[in-house]
């Protein structure tokens, strides 16, 4: 996964910039970049209390599910993207792919978040298993939906590749 | 025949309405019933006859009784480890010492579901199973017609006397020589309610003139509802009640002294009490109840007690009538319970035994058609002549050690053959009128084909279609269809073995029935084929409705699908609230996510339009130099117009955003504040009971009424002068808040900021999220109704029938009043769903100048979408009927879905109205 990781960085980033534009403001990126994967953290978490988990028991694991959530999606769009809200923005919104990677990133993301979502469903049963404990059935629903989202990407794009005409802006 | 789709949809929504009625007749039995009590009924049974001529047994009489008075005293709510548990050895000392070391039996007496007082009141003294039924007649208790221990001992010359809860009173009118009902209705008293029968004890205890003495206390059941089962205020009260105990019993024994036979004390219990203070349920808390029987004439314990054998609470009545020498009650199914005849002789036992299996026969034979199959026949009749065998023995008075021996032997077929019988007999409650829910099951499944054939149509801008209902009628298809259903209903009435609700109403209205199916029947095939007539002719339809579906859209059907599917199981419909939270978060997500792309790529094109601005601004300002003085002025002044509409906007938009997040808030909120369902009903919930003044809510009623009536005025005014659309939509707001008024008026007082909230995101709602995006009338109504869903729960509903808060049918009356009762209950039970489907009536007459069909688009929308579950839970509940959790979880869901329906046919019906009305108008 990390060298997939690193493939899609080194193809992503085809920008040298020529200029070696300044150590500082990498790091500025590098900093901005902490501060929304943290930012997209808080978020996940309040979420996930918004739809019923335990607000003060368990908080730990609450947060801790919230850092895996934000490491399947915001983790890779930070990579790919970079703290630039207007990309984002760009790429999630409906046609607004413009490359094979804003795909594979868009279903992803979808497929992580749908697994979490699908993973909530086997709580409430009486099946007194261990795996039934909040969050970790969310959490197995997160991770193999990621999962999911890496095999289908590349499946889809292969199949659609005759329609993916990207518009260059 | 040319339909509007409202108008189709209500049709739709009442059959479907019949058919859910003529399925819960069927599927909720009749309990077992032998003949009618009055009738004559052959005497008592002899003891089997010893096999060979010449000897007989002479004892054809019933046995005489083995107690002389009998005190029962039954303590709403007992639990049984409030007597044999920690708690007993605290508060309850002299019953305890009783229980380990005084001259008695104990039990643990099992309950069964619904464990509510009259059902179980029943079951004590008829020692039938009432079916679940009886839970709805629980309020209205009428007297009892089943044969019961009560008319037996009246017909005997006993003379009873009552003192305690009055549903007693209205179950056995005219058979207390003396009694004073207390009223379970004010749920905050616990003291008064069991003063009042404790003060009449002293008196009757000295006297003489009774031969049974019923005493039933309320008090704990209140505690229970207050403050929860570990209440400080269980403790005292046990205590209470241990001390009347101590009194009534040394009260017996110092009476005894003189008479022949010994007296007898029975301490039970109808139900238990959950963990939260609640019954109805079949937990373990509640099911289980303490059994106690103390006289005299059973030998001292020695040693302490282990755990309590488990009885069934049913067994009370065989015993009671056993042990007061009374002929054993034709329904009951219960079992002798055999230690407390055990100081008795052998041949004694025997024939109890024998008369009480010798009932249960009787009993399956009424029942049962091929009853000398059932293995506890065989088993009985195996018993019965061994039994003979053993009294020709005792008559040639054979040595006593042989006779021991054989008699044992004899009392454990006994047992046994009991036992099987009593099963099967209880199983036979169990069993369904298939007839009546396979009927019911086709009206509601050909309604629901109907509404999804008619789905595409429907929706259209017209709002109306054709239905082809007079070429069906008259064609051939109909008639054979007909006359075939006729002929299937003839045979299986006339072959039917048992009782079957829909054979037994008139044949007129059978073939009514059957008629009614026939035409859906062709009426759903001449759709169907117009379908594919069309779909030939032009393909491309369905390609361009599939790309222009939403994520809303897709979320919408997913959730729809999701939760049908769900209602397979037991725990889903347990937690039900779960999904519908679960849901609505979903869809508050995605309109979020909607909203960001509205607002975001409005911004877009915002910039493109100043851009045109600016340059045309330009352009102007180049061609105009012969203006020049103009110029600026204007400039600056359009500039500042575009500036405060881009506040007004950028406000608008930062409002539209937040909105979602603030209804989920408000969501999160409410669902910590009732903790509904099964398995996390144990988080505290901030729930309390208060009276409230009569007077007071009489006055709100005139209120509500008032405001209902002006409402309903200017509808009538806007309707019979066709004045403007404005009078009609402030008539439905009237209408809509006087509803609200009442709800505010029966919720439960914690369940107010339900209420408040409820309206905060409707408004919320409308303003920030429906009128800025534009959402058609479909899903506003699907949004509705699962916003009307997930308050149900908000309110602390679930679906069991616990839950349902039957106060607020009290509500400013006196006493219970069948018909408003009723209807203050529905209304309080389902206000959240009413109050948004008024809601989505009131906005879309709103809108309903901007779109004319947008009021036929949600009716047939509303009825669809609680069809389709509807009719998915019916089959399954069909398919499950022998699931374990079928009376304790699927039942009580199938009633609320039943009511449910009742409720939505309603509202289409007035939706149709007001449709009816502006169609009018428009043609006007």
């Amino acid at each position: 996964m990390f060298q997939y990781y690193c493939g899609l960085r080194s193809g992503v980033k085809p920008n040298p910039s020529s200029k070696r534009s300044s150590f500082a403001h990498k790091i500025s990126r590098f900093l901005k970049c902490c501060i929304y994967f943290f930012m997209s953290c808080i978020v996940f978490h309040g979420i996930i209390v918004l739809y019923g988990a335990p607000l003060i028991e368990s908080v730990l694991e609450t947060f801790l599910f919230a850092v895996l959530l934000s490491t399947f999606t915001t983790l890779n769009c930070l990579c790919m993207l970079g703290p630039n809200i207007q990309a984002w923005i760009r790429v999630f919104s409906k046609n607004g792919a413009m490359s094979i990677w804003d795909n594979s990133l868009q279903i992803t993301t979808m497929c992580s978040i749908v697994g979490a979502w699908l993973g909530a469903f086997p709580i409430p049963l009486d099946w007194d298993r261990p795996w039934q404990v909040w969050p970790i059935s969310c959490s197995l629903g997160a991770t193999f939906g990621y999962v999911a989202g890496l095999i289908i990407a590349p499946l889809w794009i292969y199949w659609n590749r005759k329609q993916l005409t990207y518009k260059s802006r | 025949m040319r339909l509007r789709s409202g108008t189709f949809a209500c049709c739709c929504v009442l059959l479907e309405a019949l058919g859910v009625a003529l399925f819960l007749r069927g599927f909720f039995p009749l309990p077992v019933r032998s003949l009618p009590r009055r009738e004559a009924r052959s005497g008592p049974p002899a003891e089997p006859a010893p096999p060979g001529a010449g000897v007989s047994s002479n004892w054809t009489k019933i046995p005489p009784p083995l107690f002389r008075k009998a005190v029962i005293v039954l303590i709403d709510a007992l639990r049984a480890d409030f007597v044999f548990g920690s708690k007993g050895k605290q508060f309850m000392p002299y019953v305890t010492q009783l229980v380990d070391k005084g001259t008695s039996h104990s039990f643990i007496a099992e309950a069964k579901p619904p464990t509510v007082t009259m059902p179980r009141i029943k079951a004590l003294m008829t020692g039938s199973l009432p079916g679940f039924i009886d839970i709805i007649m629980n309020l209205n208790s009428s007297a009892l017609l089943e044969d019961n221990l009560i008319w037996q001992a009246k017909t005997a010359g006993k003379r009873i006397i009552f003192y305690g809860d009055d549903t007693w009173v209205k179950l056995f009118p005219k058979y207390f020589v003396e009694y004073d009902g207390t009223t379970s209705f004010f749920v905050s008293d616990f003291t008064e309610v069991d003063n009042n029968v404790t003060r009449h004890l002293d008196t009757v205890l000295k006297r003489e003139d009774w031969d049974i003495l019923i005493l039933h206390y309320l008090g704990l059941d209140h505690i229970g509802h207050i403050s929860g089962s570990n209440s400080p205020l269980v403790g005292p009260k046990l205590q209470e009640m241990d001390k009347i105990l101590k009194k009534i019993h040394l009260s017996l024994l110092s009476k005894e002294g003189e008479a022949s036979l010994p007296n007898l004390l029975v301490v039970c219990s109808d139900h238990g009490m959950s963990k939260t203070g609640s019954h109805g349920g079949s937990s373990e808390e509640e099911v289980h109840t303490p059994l106690l029987f103390v006289s005299s004439a059973f030998t001292k314990r020695s040693g302490s007690l282990k755990q309590p054998e488990l009885v069934q609470q049913i067994d009370l009545a065989a015993t009671l009538a056993i042990g007061l020498g009374l002929p054993i009650s034709r329904n009951s199914i219960g079992n002798l319970i055999l230690p407390v005849i055990e100081g008795k002789t052998m041949r004694e036992q025997l024939r109890f035994l024998h008369l009480n299996g010798f009932q249960l026969i009787q009993l399956l034979q009424a029942n049962v058609p091929a009853y000398e199959k059932d293995p506890g026949f065989e088993h009985f009749k195996v018993a019965e002549k061994s039994h003979g065998n053993w009294i020709r023995l005792y008559l040639e008075e054979n040595s006593s050690e042989v006779l021991l021996n054989l008699g044992k032997k004899v009392l454990k077929q006994y047992l046994e053959s009991l036992k099987i019988l009593s099963s099967s007999l209880s199983k036979q409650v169990a069993q369904y009128d298939m007839y009546s829910m396979m009927v019911g099951t086709t009206i509601i499944l050909e309604v629901l084909f109907l509404l999804l054939l008619s789905l595409p149509k429907a929706l259209s801008s017209r709002a109306e279609f054709e239905v082809p209902l007079s070429s069906p009628l008259f064609s051939l298809m109909f008639y054979l269809i007909c006359l075939m259903l006729c002929a299937v209903h003839v045979i299986v009435c006339t072959s039917a073995e048992s009782l079957c609700y829909f054979c037994s109403i008139s044949w007129l209205m059978s073939v009514g029935v059957m008629m009614l199916i026939s035409a859906l029947m062709c009426i759903i095939l001449s759709a169907l084929g117009k379908i594919f007539m069309n779909n030939k002719l032009p393909a491309k339809n369905s390609a361009v409705s599939n790309s222009s579906w939403s994520e809303l859209d897709v979320l919408i059907l997913a959730g729809t699908l999701g939760h049908v599917l769900s209602l397979g199981a037991s725990s889903f419909i347990e937690e039900e609230h779960q999904t519908w939270y679960f849901l609505i978060n979903t869809l508050c997500l995605a309109v979020c996510q909607e909203i960001c792309r509205h607002y975001f790529l409005l911004k877009e094109s915002d910039l493109q339009f100043s851009t045109v601005l600016k340059q045309s601004v330009e352009n102007f300002k180049e061609t105009g130099h012969f203006k020049q003085v103009d110029v600026p002025a204007c400039d600056s002044k359009l500039n500042k117009f575009a500036t405060s509409a881009e506040l007004r906007k950028g406000s608008e938009k930062w409002i539209g955003l937040a909105s979602p997040w603030i209804i989920l808030i408000c969501c999160r909120l409410l669902r910590s504040l009732n903790q509904t369902g099964v398995q996390w009903a144990h988080r505290p919930d901030f729930r309390h009971w208060l009276t409230r003044g009569i007077i007071e809510a009489r006055f709100v009623y005139v209120f509500v009424l008032g405001i209902i009536f002006t409402g309903t005025k200017d509808l009538l005014r806007s309707q019979v002068t066709s004045a403007d659309s404005k009078t009609k939509i402030t008539g439905l707001w009237e209408i809509y808040s006087g509803l609200v008024l009442l709800a505010a008026l029966l919720s439960r007082p914690h369940n107010l900021p339900v209420l408040v909230f409820c309206l905060l995101i409707q408004l919320i709602m409308t303003r920030c999220i429906w009128t800025p995006l534009k959402f058609d009338a479909a899903q506003i109504t699907i949004m509705h109704y699962w916003f009307g869903q997930a308050f149900f729960y908000f309110q602390g509903n679930s679906n069991s029938i616990t839950t349902v808060d039957v106060s607020a049918g009290f509500v400013g009356l006196d006493n219970y009043v069948e018909i408003p009762a009723i209807f203050l209950t529905t209304f309080a039970t389902f206000a959240g769903p009413f109050l948004w489907a008024i809601h989505l009536l009131c906005y879309l007459s709103s809108e309903g100048s901007r779109h004319s069909a947008a009021m036929g688009h949600g009716c047939f929308c509303y009825a669809l979408i609680h069809s389709i579950p509807v009719a998915v839970y019916i089959i399954l509940v069909t398919g499950l009927r022998y699931h374990l959790f079928i009376w304790s979880v699927f039942s009580p869901k199938l009633l609320y879905e039943g009511m449910h329906v009742f409720i939505t046919a309603a509202i289409c019906v007035f939706f149709t109205a007001m449709d009816q009305k502006q169609s009018q108008k428009i043609q006007d």
